[in-house]
């Protein structure tokens, strides 16, 4: 019981507020805003195309990557 | 004006510091107990097996929003002894705030290939996160309101190359120290 609490405190939890992270990251970058110079407002889901379309990009090809390398590498028992 | 007021300074050193505080703490109990319990071997198979949700959007994340964010704050922080002396803001701190930015990038990236290694992970990846890294600095950029009076992260208007392939210098060290530890 104490292992998995240690587990969850110190492994699981902290990868869950990374993975939050990125969700709240994403939220911004689709749909949010960022404060702008002297008070004003930028809307990011109009502005910032480069991450908008830059991040599914490498996120598709990283998965690929990832998907093949894997098992291409697993009866070596190596990471991709 | 939009000067933050001193409630609003106390509150982000509070922040910052239980916050770091808070980092250390984590980091010394997790090598304490990994001796006991191998949490980085768990920890180091989890990121691994779910590699393109953690290392993909999160590096540039922490890289830029915490450990850039905090060392401006900081510098933001120190530079308030003295700021009477500090004529025009925006040329004052515009190009350290830059320089942190380049910093960032390269040194952060530069602990992000190893920790990619460490992970047992191949080179595609290394160039996976440093072009996630570039996404994200072509458009960071430090905001000045009002002249300097108020400070903070903005984008910019369009994606700057020159800011973007600034983390890219992160594999020179890399690939230098491993040289010359091959070699050794």
């Amino acid at each position: 019981m104490r292992i998995v609490i240690i587990r969850l405190f110190m492994v699981y939890l902290p990868l869950t507020f990374v993975a939050l992270l990125q969700v709240a990251a994403l939220l911004t970058i689709y749909g949010g805003s960022i404060g702008g110079p002297n008070g004003t407002t930028i809307d990011l889901g109009t502005h910032v195309t480069g991450l908008r379309f830059g991040w599914p990009v490498l996120l598709v090809a990283a998965t690929i990557y990832h998907v093949i390398a894997r098992r291409t590498t697993a009866e070596k028992g190596e990471h991709p | 004006m939009s000067k933050p007021s001193y409630n609003l300074r106390f509150d982000l050193l509070t922040f910052s510091i239980v916050f770091v505080a808070l980092a250390v703490v984590y980091v010394v109990a997790f090598r304490w107990l990994d001796r006991r319990h191998a949490l980085a071997s768990l920890a180091k198979s989890v990121v691994s097996r779910f590699a393109p949700g953690f290392l993909i959007i999160a590096p540039p994340i922490i890289t830029y929003g915490f450990v850039c964010g905090a060392l401006s704050l900081g510098f933001g922080l120190i530079c308030l002894l003295f700021d009477e002396r500090i004529s025009n803001p925006e040329a004052f701190f515009r190009p350290i705030f830059k320089g942190f930015e380049y910093l960032c990038g390269v040194g952060c990236g530069y602990l992000w290939l190893r920790f990619t290694a460490w992970m047992g992970l191949r080179w595609p990846w290394y160039l996976f996160i440093l072009a996630s890294h570039g996404l994200v600095a072509g458009y960071r950029e430090a905001r000045f309101d009002y002249g300097g009076r108020g400070m903070g992260p903005t984008v910019t208007e369009h994606f700057v190359l020159l800011d973007a392939l600034v983390p890219l210098l992160a594999l020179l060290p890399y690939y230098l120290f491993h040289a010359r530890k091959n070699a050794a």
